[in-house]
């Protein structure tokens, strides 16, 4: 299981420090993709940071708003891929 | 194709009330085969062989180990390269906006682009079991067949063509809107446009940039209009087809820009093309090589965008431009911004004289660069020569 509230801050960290996303304002539900807070380059680094640190490999099809427009929706998806 | 758009809208009674729903996708192929055949005789047979050949590899890729699909997708994608690289130098002159004309057969540049995604769909094994009769019908679909959008064939096959209530009226709302920006705005942004673009020796700097926030103007007025009249078209027959732009001259940075205009292109040139290369390189060259990833992407990404506008060395700068715009501000704005004063940061993004700013910046560095869609190279080059009083 993923522990929503650790990966919240590591999401929010990496936000911060690599992609320079101001994150003060950021919770699990808060849309990353439809607010333009993140762009195309942005969610393929937010990829494969996900990839390295989960060790899974994510496909291009999943590289989708439903997938990855919150913190929560990409803590579900990761949860159900490392359940499965 | 105006008398197209009136024949198939005078048809549209006759569509709905004579026509049973399990036969209304058929009607339509065969609608459309006709009134295209009207248009040019030449592709109802170019239309439906290909989509005999579309369906013979989508049938085959599914039956097939991946070695084979893999074999199988690269001479479908040449043999689309081939027959799109053909009619765009074989046509009898350049031709960009959608109601211009210059090519060999209308509507080959988006259908080229339709099969590579099925293509791509089936080598991966995610389209499913497509039918002959939903895969003609989405080819060949005349309100998006002669300029987009780029409809999914996914989101079209899901559809079954029934009256909801109010969307006919919508629809002819949408033509009508249409209608005005391609015929109205369009045109005559273009009247006042083409004499400077084309005689740029005998004007001022500042005409010269007026010249080009006309023919900018006009680029969206021609495609949008056009984009509105297919979506209007499509939800008259019954179809909710996907939208291609969102007021995307009025955004903050080129990001928000090229997300907003042509989406259905965007989207195209994101899936197929943005994220393999990008994650390819990323994967292969690991964790320092994200970066030089992503700028290499992005270039490719754009540099493809300008030659699918057109072949020619002022497309491929025009799309090498749209690109670094994109990596400035997808990943060099975005660390300059962590260096700089926080209040000054705050102030950008959240005054309205930054929100104005920002807007104005960007309207006038992606009008500037369209210089090189309607002008060779040594055109353009000397026209922003003249702009800038160099």
């Amino acid at each position: 299981m993923v522990d929503i509230e650790q990966f919240h801050r590591e999401v929010c960290a990496f936000l911060h420090d690599t992609l320079g996303v101001q994150v003060g304002d950021i919770g699990p539900d808060t849309e990353l993709i439809t607010t333009g807070l993140l762009d195309s380059m942005s969610v393929v680094r937010l990829a494969a940071y996900l990839e390295r640190r989960f060790q899974l490999v994510i496909p291009d099809l999943d590289i989708e708003v439903d997938h990855f427009n919150s913190i929560s929706k990409i803590s579900s998806y990761l949860e159900a891929r490392l359940g499965s | 194709m105006l008398p197209l758009l009136l024949g198939a809208l005078l048809l549209a009674p006759l569509y709905w009330l004579g026509v049973p729903v399990r036969f209304r996708r058929d009607v339509l192929a065969l609608g459309s085969l006709v009134a295209l055949g009207i248009y040019d005789v030449r592709l109802p047979p170019v239309l439906l062989g290909l989509s005999l050949l579309l369906f013979a590899a989508i049938r085959r890729s599914a039956a097939s180990a991946i070695p084979r699909r893999r074999i199988l997708l690269v001479s479908g994608l040449l043999g689309l390269l081939a027959l799109f690289t053909w009619n765009k130098l074989a046509g009898p002159g350049v031709g960009l906006l959608p109601s211009q004309g210059g090519l060999v057969l209308v509507g080959v540049s988006y259908l080229v682009l339709k099969a590579a995604a099925v293509l791509i769909e089936a080598s991966r094994g995610s389209l499913g079991n497509a039918q002959l009769r939903d895969l003609l019908a989405w080819i060949v679909f005349l309100p998006t067949y002669p300029s987009g959008p780029i409809e999914e064939f996914e989101h079209f096959r899901g559809q079954a063509p029934t009256a909801a209530a109010g969307r006919v009226g919508i629809g002819l709302e949408r033509i009508l809107f249409g209608l005005v920006k391609t015929l109205i705005f369009a045109h005559y942004l273009g009247v006042w446009a083409d004499p400077i673009l084309s005689a740029p020796e005998t004007q001022g700097p500042g005409v010269l940039l007026l010249g080009l926030y006309a023919f900018t103007l006009r680029f969206y007025f021609d495609f949008a209009g056009y984009s509105d009249i297919a979506i209007g078209l499509a939800a008259v027959f019954g179809y909710e087809i996907q939208e291609n732009f969102d007021n995307p001259l009025v955004r903050r940075n080129l990001v928000q820009l090229w997300q907003r205009w042509h989406m259905t292109l965007t989207r195209w040139l994101r899936r197929y093309l943005f994220l393999p290369v990008s994650r390819t390189i990323m994967r292969r060259g690991g964790e320092r090589m994200d970066t030089l990833a992503l700028v290499a992407a992005q270039l490719t990404t754009m540099t493809v965008c300008g030659l699918w506008h057109g072949l020619g060395w002022n497309f491929v700068i025009w799309g090498v431009l749209q690109g670094l715009g994109l990596v400035w501000v997808g990943i060099v704005a975005r660390a300059l911004g962590r260096h700089l004063p926080t209040p000054l940061v705050s102030w950008w993004r959240e005054s309205r004289l930054g929100h104005a700013l920002s807007i104005a910046l960007t309207f006038n560095a992606f009008a500037v660069s369209t210089i090189f869609v309607v002008s060779e190279v040594d055109e353009a080059l000397a026209y922003l020569g003249r702009l800038f009083a160099l």
